[in-house]
């Protein structure tokens, strides 16, 4: 990624350490959304799986990651909500992850790998080059364009919100894009 | 296709064998019965390795290491070999012979009835259609892999299980791949790579570093951020250079010498031509060459200045010398008082001269009278007429010598007069030296002037004031100095500026170097190099993810085949156990594999499963690794035609009913198989010498490490059905 973008999200994690993580869910479901790219988002903060995407035919699950290291871990629950996605509503089941390093990028993986009935993961560490063996090419050009995007006109407001809550604010943001996309329509 | 026994093994030289030894298998049953170390496991292992060489010694399975670097050859023989002669029930005959060669490699040869000849092995194998693993599995069973059911640890245990199931090969092999870690590979590969971008983050840091700092340093001196770009150097030296033109021009400086800047690359080079110009400008500007040249001039003038003001003071001074002399008549004037005097002095000179002649006669006069008697008379001397006393002569003569006593005045006038002539010769001579002095002061006085004439390259008039006119000529040099000065210092600023401004391209020259740094630092991501390790790496994670798979794959097809394997000879297994064991409590023995161990479980009356190891005691183990092991042997579902089974030390802490019980059940595999049994049990050899089945029971006695043991055949126990007639003619 760019130096300027792993500056801001440095940034952002010196700042909100205890929320980078869904702070990095919400700034990569604005850069999915209709204004960015394209897709109906719905976030989620508290359960299941973590971001859905709805574009024209395709349905896609997250679960999304981020991480300092060279691996991420999925765990059971993760799985779980994907697999329940996948095999209950036919949603593409993914794995959206981030490593905060200059040589890493977003990865999107496809969690069904084999195209097996089943996702192909387990519950354990993965590292990202793992992931990237599998990229759901579609979402991940998406968001390694629009994130950096996303991120460098938003992070200034995320570092000092108006209300001092960063989640909120971007839960606005991603609501008003939703609401300027349904007033186009 | 019929399944083949074991006729006959002819064995000389191989472990506890050191001697020839050749035993006939040609019943359903034989058993191989003595003490330990008499050599009877050495009977069974020289089948496997007449089969299977070194390739049965170098399987691990798992924990068990039973033939792990054992020694082939007897060490009291020089030669190791072993024949084996297989008969197939519809008559055809295979012998196969493996003699050792080195410790580690053995020559092979086997020939079938037809003739065909062979000297590999795995020909043999496919012809048999056995492995070593199929062999081990359900052919010979080995002490060892009871003791494994027996220790009861659970990974030995289920190591054991998957060698009674002929599965040690696929879990060792899964093992093997499970023991070089996959992941590990591109952890390794993921830290190095990550060591690369440490490198490269650090050396993009410093670059950055140098690029701040020296933008800095750019943007303090009035250049703007636009501006800090190769374009922005190129149109800075541009500017330099007209301004270096200009001053040249505005002072008429020589033209300054170097490259006109046309691209970035060419900036270095305009940058140390135009320092090199500088500095020779410096050195040879013309501007300070003139400034010196007047410097010279006007300390030339101010020399000649002074000489002439000393030289016109002294002239000045020795006029007013002579001027304020004292005596003020001149030379004649003086030259003819000085006659005068001489005249009168010459004259005074005659006057004394006649009055010291008079006294000079008085004097001797006075002296001859002093020399007479005062009354001697004596005549006159000079008229001879008058007579007077010596007396009165002496007297006369004093009165004359008195009245000659005009002769100190005459003295005095001529001394003074003298004096006065010295005086006026002392004056004129001061007089000539002062004229002199003045006559030397005034040439000298012109020389200088001729010299400041020749200086200011004209000619001084009497009238010009020579002090004036240099005074005059210092003031215009002066002037000039002071105009050459402001010009100096002008073009020494304006060199100054061009220096200073031409370092400026020194720090564009480090920025533009940091930047383009940074560039290549920042396309190593792009290049090809780089694009070629990350395919490595996503090969390497590929391959990783590969071989994970198989390892999965291996994993699911070996439980796969355990459970297929378990399935057919499930209801076996458990009748056997049931036969052995005789429990009264369990009617049977189930064992089902659950992931990668096996579930063991004893059914009771009622069909309901508990665990059975917390109930199992060694014997029941024992009987269960037998169950398993005969119910493979003689699964009609076997593969391979080797119609042979042999069991090394089997009744290990069985009881006395259990062996009889075993034997039972020995007695239903030999409707379908070869028995052979090992054993030092003597309950066991009587409980085969009770079965009806044609047997041979051999006795292995009196082993010595040279000659080995003693086999004899036992007495009756040549009874029941012949091998042949046991097995039946067809395995299948």
């Amino acid at each position: 990624m760019r130096d300027s973008t792993l500056r801001a999200l440095l940034d952002i994690s010196t700042r909100w350490p205890a929320e980078n993580g869904k702070i990095i869910q919400m700034l990569l479901a604005i850069s999915f959304d209709p204004l960015h790219g394209g897709f109906a988002v719905q976030n989620y903060l508290s359960q299941g799986v973590d971001v859905e995407l709805t574009g024209g035919e395709e349905r896609f699950a997250l679960e999304v990651k981020s991480t300092l290291g060279t691996t991420v871990a999925l765990q059971e629950k993760d799985l779980d909500a994907l697999r329940v996605k996948y095999k209950n509503d036919n949603y593409i089941p993914s794995v959206a992850a981030l490593r905060l390093h200059s040589s890493s990028d977003w990865v999107v993986a496809d969690a069904r790998a084999f195209g097996i009935k089943d996702i192909r993961l387990t519950p354990r560490d993965y590292a990202l080059s793992r992931l990237a063996l599998h990229p759901l090419l579609q979402l991940q050009e998406i968001v390694q364009r629009e994130f950096p995007k996303t991120l460098q006109s938003l992070k200034d407001t995320v570092l000092s919100p108006p209300n001092g809550k960063p989640l909120e604010f971007l839960a606005h943001i991603l609501e008003r894009d939703m609401l300027a996309s349904a007033s186009a329509i | 296709m019929a399944q083949f026994w074991i006729e006959r093994v002819e064995v000389a030289g191989f472990r506890g064998l050191p001697k020839l030894l050749q035993i006939d298998f040609d019943r359903a049953v034989t058993l191989l019965h003595g003490d330990n170390r008499q050599g009877k496991s050495s009977i069974t292992n020289a089948v496997e390795w007449c089969l299977f060489g070194p390739e049965i010694a170098a399987i691990r399975y798992g924990e068990i290491r039973e033939r792990a670097d054992w020694e082939v050859r007897s060490l009291h023989s020089t030669k190791c070999y072993v024949e084996c002669t297989f008969r197939s029930a519809d008559g055809e005959t295979i012998k196969a012979r493996r003699t050792l060669k080195t410790p580690r490699t053995t020559d092979f040869s086997f020939e079938t009835q037809d003739g065909t000849k062979s000297a590999d092995d795995k020909l043999l194998h496919n012809l048999l259609q056995i492995s070593s693993a199929d062999f081990v599995s359900s052919v010979h069973l080995h002490p060892e892999v009871i003791r494994n059911l027996l220790v009861a640890l659970p990974k030995n245990r289920k190591e054991a299980i998957d060698r009674l199931l002929g599965l040690s090969e696929l879990r060792d092999l899964e093992a093997a791949f499970k023991v070089q870690k996959p992941s590990a590979w591109t952890s390794k590969l993921d830290s190095d790579i990550e060591s690369l971008y440490l490198v490269r983050d650090s050396r993009l840091a410093e670059k950055r570093k140098t690029v701040e700092s020296e933008s800095d340093v750019l943007l303090t001196n009035g250049f703007q951020q636009p501006d800090l770009t190769e374009d922005g150097a190129e149109r800075y030296a541009a500017d330099i250079a007209a301004r270096a033109r200009k001053l040249a021009s505005t002072f008429q400086l020589p033209e300054l010498k170097f490259t006109e800047p046309h691209d970035f690359a060419s900036l270095q080079k305009f940058r140390n031509e135009l320092d090199g110009a500088i500095r020779n400008l410096q050195a040879q500007n013309p501007v300070l060459k003139n400034q010196a040249d007047h410097l010279n001039r006007k300390a030339n003038i101010e020399g000649l200045r002074s000489a002439y003001v000393a030289r016109k003071n002294a002239f000045t001074a020795a006029e007013q010398e002579l001027k304020s002399h004292p005596e003020v008549r001149s030379t004649d004037q003086l030259d003819a008082e000085r006659i005068e005097l001489q005249a009168q002095s010459s004259k005074l000179a005659a006057e004394m001269n006649e009055v010291a002649k008079n006294a000079t006669i008085l004097s001797n006069a006075l002296e001859f009278f002093q020399k007479r008697l005062d009354a001697e008379l004596i005549l006159c001397p000079l008229c001879g007429q008058a007579t007077k006393s010596a007396s009165e002569w002496r007297a006369h003569i004093e009165k004359e010598i008195k009245a000659n006593e005009i002769l100190e005045a005459l003295q005095t006038r001529k001394r003074d007069l003298d004096s006065r002539a010295a005086i006026l010769d002392a004056a004129k001579e001061q007089r000539l030296a002062l004229a002199k002095k003045i006559t030397d002061e005034k040439l000298r006085l012109e020389a200088n002037i001729d010299g400041i004439g020749r200086l200011l390259e004209r000619t001084l008039s009497p009238n010009d004031d020579p002090d004036g006119i240099l005074s005059s000529e210092i003031r215009n040099i002066e002037d000039d100095l002071r105009l050459l000065q402001n010009q100096v210092s002008d073009v020494n600023a304006g060199l100054d500026q061009l220096r200073e401004a031409s370092q400026f391209l020194d720090v564009f020259a480090r920025l533009a170097k940091a930047q383009e740094e940074i560039r290549k630092i920042e396309a190593i991501s792009s290049s090809e190099s780089f694009k070629e390790v990350m395919g490595i790496r996503a090969d390497a994670e590929q391959l990783a993810e590969d071989v994970e798979l198989l390892i999965e794959g291996l994993n699911s097809a070996t439980n796969a085949e355990a459970k297929k394997r378990l399935d057919g000879v499930r209801a076996s297994i458990s009748d056997s156990f049931s036969k052995i064991t005789a429990r009264p409590d369990f009617a049977g023995l189930q064992i089902t594999p659950v992931g990668d161990d096996y579930k063991i479980e004893l059914t009771d009356n009622a069909g309901a499963g508990r665990s059975a190891l917390p109930i199992l005691n060694h014997a029941d183990i024992n009987c269960a690794a037998l169950s398993i092991f005969l119910s493979l042997a003689g699964s009609a579902q076997i593969s391979h035609r080797l119609g042979l089974v042999m069991l090394d030390d089997p009744s290990q802490s069985l009881d006395a009913t259990s062996k009889r019980n075993l034997c039972a059940v020995l007695a239903d595999l030999c409707d379908s198989r070869q028995v052979i049994v090992a054993t030092a049990d003597s309950e066991l050899r009587n409980e085969v010498l009770r079965m009806t089945k044609k047997k041979k029971i051999y006795r292995l006695s009196g082993w010595s490490p040279a000659e080995g043991p003693t086999l004899s055949d036992e007495p009756n126990a040549n009874e029941g059905p012949t091998t042949e007639a046991a097995v039946g003619t067809d395995a299948g």
